[in-house]
């Protein structure tokens, strides 16, 4: 199990459309995916989580990855979120 | 411009209280019916609409069943799984329509509500309600009010509007387990008058016949509003218990610009909107093609054409010509208006409005710049009033009367498409004290609990030779940077731009001017902000060129000139603009500068 905190970069923070990508990319590993926030674990694979951790700009979200594929999945889950979502 | 709106009534308008006190159906006096009446909402998506309205009001809340048998329990998880591959296939099919005829970004929103459709931990937890012998229904409706919860208690405005969709998906869900598909033929021209849309109903609406919509729910931010405006359906929204006073078959004029509504318009009022509609018409017929082409080089470098303007109804005329912002809103307008400061009330009514309407595109709004020539009678007459207590001076020695006006931005920002811009800076120490001001004033904001962008960006006027000198110190502290020409020559040529005698010495061309711009330019780039010019300059054919090839990244005219301003930057190449500023900044009059212009031009 591997862990890493990642930042919300983007202005508009967390929202559907980057939900709908972070799910549709956490979908593709085997990993158990989960993100923590202020002590509420949510499935990164599951959208209405993602989106209920309600992360705007600015806010630091725990990344815990556990399964086989945990190293690949962290190396592009972070990279996905140190990109703003492709929204910077 | 029409400006008889202001006796419009608001959204739940009190002269329509008395029809609901009788639930029954008596027919309403048909003269009363046919009686002009004017709303006023949020303007979403821009256009002016005529049509008839059709009202679709929300389905009421399923009856709820007692404890399940357990032998239904089976058939209910099998109702549930139907429903949600039913309504999946649905979205699916909008999505391919979608993907035609709408940009990616829309198509992403119908995709991601396919996921959240299909999202397992919602349907395990909703199947697990089930399991337990709670109907399908009340299993739906209590799941997604739990997650809906969690959005609306947060703090960010675009994050609660997500709970919105979460109501949509929701809607469709139910409508499916009723084995309800969607009514998505309209005749033509209708307006659709409802509690709320979602994307997918828009697109399968607007394949058949609807030209505008209501809502009564809001947020010019939501899915529904962005694809409107992708669409081009005109639309205002948040008209509180518009099916309520609006009924199926009822005349309607649409104004997406100005946000108002007119139900059973008088012949004189529909001629009126002819009007309107064909001015529009004609000016986008004549500037439509080009105010919808980008603004950018030849080179492919983006500018940001922004206009500055005094009143609300000016941005219509902005976006029309295409304008990709407005660059300077003069809030003195409003003083003089008035003439007295304006109240903190009116102020943030006054910069929702200016945001609301320009949305999605920013809105840079000048602090008030009294003094100079725009003096107002609250001041005392000054010997020298452009070198006297104006701009930031003035607004840092009435702090209460700037903490208003800084309050009433923020509090205006939370769609996050406002700027804010200092007037009149000429030293950091007034940059820092601003800047601490309007810190005190995110903390007592927070403290009230009123919403707004913590990030709305804050940028100085470079109008003083000093500011332009102290460019690289200032932009550690500024978001933007833009250049008032106008005041910038007067000060640096120390020529009153209103004095004939000295016409010939003021020119916004002269070198020093020229250099104090590439300074700003040069400091800009240090710190990597924005940087542009809203002095009158900006709209000079001769400068355009010049001003692109010292590096100005925006733009910001009066709107009648953004065509003509935007047609020359699609002709001008950057690379070779690079090298006119540069030569040009080697020469030592404004007269030599104007006449290697010429030459450029006539090439």
């Amino acid at each position: 199990m591997i862990e890493q905190t990642v930042t919300i970069r983007n202005a508009a923070g967390l929202h559907t459309r980057p939900a709908a990508m972070l799910v549709k990319l956490t979908s593709t590993f085997r990993s158990d995916i989960y993100l923590i926030r202020d002590g509420f674990t949510i499935n990164a694979k599951s959208i209405i989580g993602v989106m209920t951790l309600a992360a705007e700009q600015g806010s630091q979200l725990r990344l815990r990855i556990d399964g086989k594929d945990e190293k690949q999945a962290l190396q592009e889950i972070t990279a996905f979120f140190e990109s703003g979502f492709g929204e910077l | 411009m029409d400006n008889s709106d202001s006796s419009t009534s608001k959204p739940a308008s009190p002269q329509q209280k008395k029809k609901t006190g009788k639930k029954t159906a008596k027919r309403t006096n048909p003269k009363s019916r046919l009686r002009e009446r004017r709303f006023r909402a949020i303007p979403a998506s821009h256009g002016v609409i005529m049509g008839t309205a059709i009202v679709i009001r929300q389905e009421a809340t399923p009856v709820l069943a007692e404890q399940l048998p357990p032998e239904q329990i089976h058939h209910e998880l099998k109702r549930f799984s139907n429903a949600v591959a039913s309504c999946a296939n649905e979205l699916e099919t909008v999505l391919s329509m979608a993907q035609e005829t709408i940009p990616h970004s829309v198509a992403a929103i119908i995709e991601s509500q396919i996921l959240i459709l299909k999202d397992f931990t919602v349907n395990e937890s909703i199947m697990h309600r089930i399991g337990q012998g709670i109907s399908a229904e009340r299993a739906i409706i209590e799941e997604f009010d739990a997650q809906q919860q969690i959005l609306y208690s947060a703090k960010d405005s675009f994050l609660r509007e997500r709970a919105v969709e979460l109501e949509h998906i929701k809607q469709r869900l139910l409508a499916h387990l009723r084995q309800k598909k969607l009514i998505s033929s309209v005749p033509k021209n209708s307006i659709l008058v409802t509690p709320s849309l979602t994307p997918s109903e828009i697109m399968l609406y607007n394949e058949s016949g609807m030209s505008g919509f209501i809502t009564e729910i809001s947020g010019i931010a939501s899915h529904m509003s962005i694809l409107a405006r992708s669409l081009h359906i005109p639309a205002v929204i948040g008209l509180r218990n518009a099916t309520k006073y609006i009924d199926s078959g009822t005349p309607l004029i649409v104004d997406g610009y100005a946000g108002v509504i007119i139900a059973n318009p008088r012949p004189e009022t529909v001629a009126k909107y002819i009007r309107r509609k064909s001015e529009l018409d004609k000016k986008e017929q004549k500037y439509g093609k080009i105010a919808k082409l980008p603004s950018q080089t030849t080179d492919g470098r983006k500018i940001h054409l922004h206009a500055n303007i005094d009143t609300v109804e000016d941005i219509d005329t902005a976006i029309a010509s295409g304008a990709n912002g407005i660059g300077l809103v003069r809030t003195e307008h409003l003083i003089i208006k008035l003439n007295r400061f304006p109240t903190e009330e009116e102020q943030v009514r006054w910069y929702s409005e200016l945001a609301e309407r320009a949305y999605p595109l920013p809105v840079t709004i000048r602090a008030f710049d009294v003094g100079s020539d725009k003096t107002i009678d609250a001041l005392s007459p000054e010997a020298n009033p452009a070198l006297g207590l104006r701009g930031i001076r003035l607004l840092m020695k009435h702090k209460e009367l700037f903490a208003s006006q800084i309050r009433a931005v923020l509090r205006a920002s939370h769609h996050r498409n406002i700027r804010l811009m200092l007037p009149m800076i000429t030293s950091l120490s007034e940059l820092q004290k601003a800047r601490t001001l309007i810190e005190k004033c995110k903390n007592s904001l927070r403290k009230e609990g009123l919403e707004f962008d913590a990030s709305t960006p804050i940028g100085v006027m470079i109008e003083t030779p000093s500011a332009a000198l102290m460019a690289r110190e200032l932009g550690a502290l500024a978001d933007f940077f833009s250049i008032g020409t106008n005041d910038l020559t007067q000060y640096t040529l120390a020529a009153d731009r209103l004095n004939p005698s000295v016409a010939n010495i003021y020119d916004a061309l002269h070198p020093a001017v020229l250099r104090l711009l590439k300074l700003t330019v040069d400091a800009a780039r240090y710190h990597n902000i924005p940087v542009g010019v809203c002095g009158e300059v900006a709209g000079h054919a001769a400068a355009t060129e010049l001003l692109l090839g010292l590096g100005m990244v925006e733009l910001s005219v009066v709107p009648p000139l953004l065509p003509e301003l935007k047609k020359r930057i699609r002709k001008t190449s950057y690379a070779s603009s690079v090298l006119l500023a540069n030569e040009v900044l080697q020469y030592n009059s404004g007269s030599e500068i104007r006449k290697r212009i010429a030459v450029m031009k006539k090439k």
